[in-house]
């Protein structure tokens, strides 16, 4: 075997170190508890062991964990993403370990929502709690290891105080991290006092050309395309940070190190795929088709990360471009590219007090209206929304969820999932009960017509999702679903 | 705000005095005026920093801030330095 010392590890446990069998969306399931299957099985289908090298690098990993290893490398620090199943042969020489994670303990959504639901803790949540008490990492914190934790779920270590002085963390960092973790680690290695908690600023945050390029595959080969959101939600940390986009060679290089690495797909990433080299919110179709053209010579698989309604309509209405890209993208008339989306609620009221740029270019007061027609055009290009619903909001009424439920009916013919998120107000976590807050008569209706929206969609999908998939999942999730939906007959949701 | 001012804060916990997030609350308006913030903090337990720091993290700051548990007194030079208990 070969030997080699790493000063820097960089890891995260396995519900984020996997590859969901290829499928993104199978990586949600990890945000709730175990569904009538037990929790093995569950975690087998929605967080499978990733490939791993002799020394236990994994051969995708999370993207985040990706950059700061650039980053490390780039500055010359011997650092690498490691399996959290290989940890022990690289902790007892390493001084730091560095974790990045979208949800440590499962209060952001989705996982908030199914923990008030049902009353248990997600997967990931008790997976990472696992993962923190592994022995080999206890061990090396009594000899000195320091633990700097970040990603966008860093804010939660400050909610959940006993977990950082139980596990050791030296240091707590908020923000883009590419260019703050250099100096840190390498004062980490020195020996020199590290601070509890770093807030990046925006002018620390790296410009462009100090973000590094990735050295090694992604998880399902995604690439940053954009960094930032214009659209000032404001419920979305996104759009707190300066909009930057990556120049297409930036995006080729990350594209040939996934297909280098072996991977046969890549998932373009940006909060607004359709935004990059937009005018504004105004898709331009020259900048997109040589996007989407380009990723096609690499890789027969492409896919997306999030798009807005309202730059999908956009797009389609004025340059045709949406059943364009579907045309580049999709070689296969029986295939179809799954995508995030935001509806978040069907009233326009509360559409202009939250976000009102997301409906931009359009009024909000044509939110509803728009997000029917976006899934028209979506529907047409075969392209799938999985459509989230924020339940909760600040300043909702009764008056918007009915609103909410109007638009969920009128977007029943249209192949999409709806997934309603709960908001969970940062006040409520402190009486260490949030979970136990049950949603009120009407917001619990739309989680039930969402929930009878996406079995009746799921059913249709599931030829196209579960092709190629291998038969332990494929026959996993088609008993899930079965038994969901008995339960929710018997249960009287689907009447 | 500057494109290099720097702040230095202390912040004391006095016993009895207020919720440790108000001190922090306090300055809070003070730092949009610079691009990098040090805080030492004085007299709180870990878990009890890191509520204390919660404000930090909710509201839309533009500022670099680190915080440091005890006193970290770099030689860097600061264009104001403050003190709050």
């Amino acid at each position: 075997m070969v030997d080699e010392r790493f000063d820097v590890v960089l890891s995260v446990d396995r519900t984020l170190m996997s590859n969901h069998h290829g499928k993104e969306f199978l990586g949600f399931l990890a945000t709730g508890p175990p569904v009538m299957v037990p929790e093995r099985v569950w975690m087998a289908v929605a967080a499978p062991r990733v490939k791993v090298d002799d020394l236990g690098r994994p051969l995708e990993a999370p993207y985040g964990l990706r950059k700061i290893e650039a980053a490390l490398l780039d500055a010359g620090i011997k650092a690498a993403v490691i399996d959290p199943d290989h940890l022990g042969k690289h902790l007892k020489n390493a001084k730091v370990l560095g974790i990045g994670h979208h949800d440590y303990f499962a209060l952001g959504p989705p996982s908030s929502e199914w923990w008030v639901l049902t009353g248990r803790e997600p997967v990931n949540s008790k997976c990472f709690k696992k993962f923190m008490e592994k022995p080999e990492i206890r061990t090396a914190k009594k000899n000195g290891l320091k633990i700097i934790v970040g990603g966008p779920a860093a804010w939660q270590w400050l909610w959940m105080p006993e977990y950082a002085d139980k596990w050791g963390v030296d240091t707590i960092v908020e923000g883009e991290a590419e260019k703050a973790i250099v100096q840190l680690v390498q004062d980490a290695l020195e020996g020199k006092p590290l601070p509890q908690y770093v807030h990046v600023g925006i002018q620390d945050t790296p410009v462009l050309n100090e973000i590094p390029t990735i050295k090694n595959a992604s998880v399902n080969g995604l690439v940053e395309i954009m960094r930032g959101c214009p659209r000032g939600c404001r419920f979305c940390s996104v759009t707190l940070r300066p909009l930057r986009q990556y120049p297409l060679e930036t995006i080729e290089k990350e594209l040939r190190v996934n297909k280098a690495c072996g991977l046969d797909r890549c998932l373009l990433h940006s909060e607004d795929i359709l935004l990059y080299g937009a005018d504004g919110v105004r898709p331009r179709p020259e900048p997109l088709i040589k996007l989407h053209e380009m990723a096609r010579r690499h890789f027969k698989i492409v896919g997306w990360s999030h798009v807005s309604l309202s730059a999908v309509k956009y797009a389609e209405e004025n340059h045709s471009l949406v059943k364009r890209l579907s045309e580049i993208i999709l070689q296969d008339e029986h295939d179809y590219i799954g995508v995030e989306v935001g509806i978040e609620t069907g009233s326009p009221r509360l559409a202009e007090k939250t976000m009102p740029a997301k409906t931009a270019p359009y009024p909000a007061a044509s939110w509803p209206s728009i997000v029917k027609q976006a899934f028209s055009i979506m529907h047409e290009s075969r392209i799938v929304p999985a459509a989230t619903i924020i339940i909760g909001l600040p300043k909702e009424e009764p008056e918007d969820l009915a609103k909410t439920l109007e638009l969920i009916d009128e977007l029943k013919e249209f192949r999409s999932l709806i997934i309603p998120m709960y908001f969970v107000p940062m006040g409520v976590l402190k009486n260490g009960e949030w979970y136990r807050v049950k949603p009120t008569g009407i917001q619990l209706e739309v989680m039930k017509t969402c929930l009878k929206h996406d079995l009746r969609w799921i059913k249709d999908l599931s030829g196209w999702y579960f092709n190629k998939t291998n038969p332990f999942v494929k026959i996993s999730l088609k008993t899930v679903i079965f038994l969901v939906e008995r339960v929710a007959k018997w249960l009287r949701l689907l009447s | 705000m500057s494109q290099d001012r720097r702040l230095h804060v202390t912040i004391r916990k006095a016993r009895h005095l207020e919720e440790p997030s108000r001190l922090v609350e306090r300055i809070i308006p003070l730092l949009t005026k610079y691009r990098r913030v040090i805080i030492d903090t004085q007299g709180f337990r870990r878990g009890e920093l890191l509520e204390a720091i919660r404000p930090l993290s909710n509201k839309n700051i533009w500022a670099t801030i680190i915080v440091y548990s005890g006193e970290k007194r770099t030689s860097e030079d600061y264009d104001e330095e403050i003190t709050v208990s």
